[in-house]
């Protein structure tokens, strides 16, 4: 099983890379699983235009000419995604920020229908509104999110009390050991069904671009899909009941409010 | 008055640079003072991107590695009234370029020195993603009030005159906000969460003095951030509020006893 880690800090390596060779190892003594790390810092991924041309005409069209549609054949063939990135200033690095702009289409044309894990982590504060904002995006691309894994890592760990650090560190492995139990779980079990928030958002898109009176690429690309036809609830088959559909419904209500 | 706009849109003369041209107008109209408004590209501006080095939070940032136009821009800030800052919704947040910028300023939340400056926010969307864009910029600028929040959709297709008359409306509301702001240029008295927020930053630096030493150095021997009175109930207020604080914290850390006890030792 092929997972790939997206890693969002400029530094490289750091405190976040960290956290992700912890879950690899404790996923890799559970079974057969094959690691691949893409740094964001290495690859040639050009800084969003901003020019809208891959939401109107295409992703093709896009006139940078670089990696963007490897990294994506690489995140379509792989079985497991790890989002990561660092907090800065409550929220993704600049880094991370530019990778989510340029597949901001995606939004529109889900695609990565796959078991998800979204890492960050901090020497500060508010973790959890990074991992709140990277969740959203991944659900936006079609992930089904395995788990979330914050870590508040003490940016001054080698100077402290050997006691004090082991405990932090044996605190940290039990952590990166559910997340890596999590991810591995939802690698070999079938799709889990969508919560009602997945499936307002559904809701929401196919609302959007159910008709070919607005934006005509979003609107093929459902239509092709079979996500507009009345009974299709969700982007794949899965059992949603009516409580959750009636739920979902009343959560496109509070999505629209808040986005 | 002076004015600077932070224009965050890697396509420079979109939406967003529209509205902040409303903005400006209506502000040109209500004023007995002389407004001068300059624009900042984000796009255009010699600022790279943050490598993540951490080296302007605990060196302090003329250490940062990357030589470009970061103190200048500072500068400008510093000398401006105000300051708006104006990001398109991507992916519910804030474009990578305003992301940037965002970045790059990061010590000044732990260096406060925006004290002078009111904070416009405002964001365009041709979709959703507007207040969540809003509430990322929110820190930008360490110590400066954000006195207004602006979001406007920008649909791509032609609006109905009741939503262009609802949009007008609040651009000018946040105009004239905005700009009655602007007109107190004094040093603001600190509000008691300002004053809590302070103490707790300056009792950080102190603890952590060895690895944080521009934030000590920054921190040493002030009362607050700039010459202001504090008054003493703040002050004791204050004071035992983050004591409890720092109390309460100190056994979220790790110590010698193992609990619950296994099994065995029962």
């Amino acid at each position: 099983m092929k997972v790939l880690a997206i890693m969002g800090s400029p530094k490289g390596k750091g405190n976040t890379y960290d956290v992700v060779r912890q879950i690899e190892e404790k996923m890799k003594g559970s079974g057969d699983v094959e690691f691949e790390y893409l740094f964001l810092r290495d690859v040639d991924l050009q800084p969003c235009r901003g020019c809208f041309i891959c939401f109107d005409q295409g992703e093709d069209r896009c006139p940078l000419k670089d990696d963007r549609a490897l990294i994506e054949e690489k995140m379509r063939s792989s079985d497991g995604l790890i989002f990561a990135s660092p907090t800065y200033v409550m929220n993704v690095s600049g880094l991370m920020k530019n990778f989510i702009d340029r597949f901001a289409y995606v939004c529109h044309r889900p695609r990565f229908f796959k078991p998800t894990l979204i890492v960050s982590t901090t020497g500060g504060v508010a973790v959890q509104v990074t991992l709140l904002l990277l969740q959203f995006t991944a659900e936006s691309w079609g992930c089904d999110i395995a788990g979330r894994l914050g870590v508040t890592v003490d940016p001054y760990l080698e100077k402290l009390p050997e006691a004090e650090r082991a405990g932090r560190a044996a605190a940290l492995e039990k952590k990166a050991a559910a997340a890596a139990g999590r991810l591995d779980a939802a690698l070999r079990s079938k799709r889990a069904a969508p919560g009602t928030i997945k499936v307002a958002g559904f809701m929401l898109r196919k609302q959007a671009f159910g008709s070919d009176s607005g934006a005509r690429l979003d609107h093929g690309y459902w239509e092709k899909n079979g996500w507009i036809q009345p009974d299709t609830h969700y982007f794949y088959d899965a059992r949603i009941g009516p409580v959750k559909k009636l739920a979902a419904q009343l959560a496109t209500i509070m999505l629209s409010r808040f986005f | 008055m002076k004015i600077v706009a932070i224009i965050g849109s890697p396509k420079g003369k979109g939406s967003g640079y529209r509205i902040v041209q409303m903005v400006e107008e209506r502000m040109k109209q209500m004023g007995t003072v002389d407004l001068e408004l300059e624009y900042l590209f984000l796009k255009d501006a010699n600022l790279g991107l943050c490598k993540g080095c951490f080296a302007c939070v605990t060196r302090g940032e003329d250490h940062c590695p990357l030589k470009d136009g970061r103190a200048a821009i500072e500068q400008k800030l510093l000398a401006a009234d105000g300051v708006i800052l104006s990001s398109p919704a991507y992916v519910e947040n804030v474009s990578w370029l305003m992301k940037g910028f965002i970045d790059r300023f990061a010590y000044t939340n732990h260096r406060l020195q925006f004290f002078r400056q009111k904070v416009m926010l405002t964001a365009n969307s041709g979709g959703a993603g507007l207040k969540p864009t809003l509430y990322a910029m929110r820190n930008t600028l360490g110590g400066a009030r954000v006195v207004c929040e602006l979001g406007v959709s920008t649909p791509p297709w032609p609006q109905t005159e009741h939503a262009v008359a609802k949009k007008e409306k609040a651009i000018t509301a946040a105009a004239d906000r905005f700009y009655q702001a602007c007109l107190d240029t004094g040093m603001p008295a600190p509000t008691f969460n300002e004053y809590m927020r302070f103490v707790i930053q300056k009792k950080v630096s102190e603890e952590c003095r060895q690895w944080l030493p521009a934030d000590y150095e920054y921190y040493q021997g002030k009362g607050y951030h700039y010459e202001t009175k504090i008054g003493p109930v703040k002050k004791t207020a204050a004071g035992v509020m983050v004591g409890l604080a720092m109390r309460m914290m100190k056994d979220l850390g790790p110590g010698p006893v193992k609990w619950p006890p296994s099994i065995r030792e029962m």
